[in-house]
């Protein structure tokens, strides 16, 4: 994912590839002292060369810093990004781009 | 931050490009019209011509689309994209000064799309409607002999450049349903657009065409953010054909560019084929012209485009000549 805040993250997405419909995102939340715990976590699916989106969805905190978003919706193939907008200490934002084909 | 909705644009840079078709009865002017999805040269007067009427009804349907490695992928199950237009269009050459010509065309829409919803559930909408509308200005700067070099003729060809604009008259809505991608027909921005045309033929019966478009984008507000669909630049190469006094034929291979939009890195190119056929119903002043547009389904030949498919029109025209 690309970086926007104080902490690094990593996105994984199931099913993998990608398809048009739902989907469990799990994101992994790491500040600078460890596991990035406490923070809300909100998933915004995005599709840049439309210019629109789908429903965005919290992401709660399952474990220290292992944040899951259910029912990720993408409604039609082609490139999106996951904008997951970070609030905790500090706020920031991480985006992944995925393709479904 | 973004948030949900906005407008889709199914219809944007899905780019089904355009068709040249040809009302030539042997001796008169050639011209070329009929675009599929881009009406730039819809309702063009040709040479010896006062004006046209146009009227064209076309039926695309999607298939699939490239991704962004240039791959192909059928449309997944649960997803339809069709859409039928009618298009009117009408061209006018200035009593003043015969090279300079206004032309422009209105369509009016019917969309179907189904689509998983939220929950996975299928959904389906259809939606009826304006498209966007188009006016141009014309000059035909250079003139065809229609001979051509291997007929005795000369080298020169014709050549029209034109420069006009796009209204958003078309719906756009923001969000991700079946039901908001139906109404939404249009990209919502107003555009200029730039274009020359140029035919040449080769022997009285054999012609070839070249064109050049280049559209220039506004903005749309997006939840508060200005956001630019991306400009389109197109090329195209042809070839027309004419069979005695009634009957032309003729073929298009169509690239498109656009590039990214203010939310993306990624532009898309897009290759299309068409073909055509036009009868002369009653000569010289109408004339019927059936073409089909074709995105192939083939690596490589197109990258990160959004839907495409297979386009068939019906054109009508009427000319009152000189």
């Amino acid at each position: 994912m690309a970086e926007a805040g104080p902490f690094d993250g990593t996105l994984t997405i199931e099913p993998n590839p990608p398809h048009v419909g739902q989907h469990r995102v799990v994101i992994t939340l790491d500040g600078s002292d460890g596991a990035l715990e406490g923070a809300d976590v909100m998933v915004h699916p995005w599709m840049p060369a439309h210019g629109h989106g789908t429903t965005d969805v919290e992401a709660l905190e399952e474990a220290p810093g292992v944040y899951v978003a259910e029912d990720v919706w993408f409604n039609m193939p082609g490139v999106w990004d996951l904008h997951v907008q970070v609030d905790a200490e500090q706020a920031g934002e991480l985006i992944a781009t995925v393709e479904v084909p | 931050m973004r948030r949900v909705g906005a407008l889709c644009a199914w219809m944007i840079g899905s780019g089904l490009a355009a068709l040249a078709a040809l009302l030539v009865p042997a001796g008169a002017s050639a011209q070329s019209c009929c675009g599929v999805a881009s009406e730039d040269e819809l309702s063009v007067a040709g040479w010896e011509r006062r004006a046209v009427l146009t009227s064209k009804l076309a039926v695309t349907h999607m298939l699939g689309r490239h991704d962004s490695e240039g791959s192909y992928n059928a449309l997944p199950d649960g997803v339809s994209a069709t859409d039928a237009q009618l298009v009117l269009g009408a061209g006018v050459r200035m009593p003043f000064y015969e090279p300079l010509q206004i032309h422009g065309s209105f369509p009016v829409r019917l969309q179907y799309r189904a689509l998983p919803g939220a929950m996975g559930e299928p959904t389906s909408a259809t939606a009826f409607g304006p498209g966007d509308a188009l006016l141009f200005v014309r000059w035909s700067a250079l003139r065809d002999d229609e001979i051509g070099p291997f007929g005795g003729g000369s080298l020169v060809p014709s050549l029209d450049v034109y420069v006009g604009g796009k209204a958003p008259t078309a719906h756009h809505t923001e969000g991700p349903t079946a039901r908001d991608q139906a109404r939404t027909m249009g990209d919502g921005t107003f555009a200029a657009i730039f274009g020359a045309r140029a035919i040449k033929h080769v022997t009285p019966e054999h012609a070839l065409r070249l064109s050049a478009r280049y559209e220039l984008h506004g903005t749309r507000d997006v939840a508060g953010e200005s956001f630019h669909p991306g400009d389109i630049i197109g090329f195209a190469i042809g070839y027309l054909g004419l069979s005695g006094m009634h009957w032309a034929f003729g073929g298009t291979v169509d690239l498109t560019f656009t590039t990214a939009t203010s939310d993306s890195t990624r532009g898309e190119r897009e290759l299309t084929i068409g073909a055509h056929v036009t009868r002369t119903i009653s000569m010289p002043d109408l004339d019927l012209t059936l073409g089909v547009n074709y995105a192939p389904p083939v690596d490589g030949l197109s990258a990160n485009t959004s839907l495409e498919g297979i386009a068939g029109a019906l054109t009508l025209r009427w000319h009152w000549m000189r």
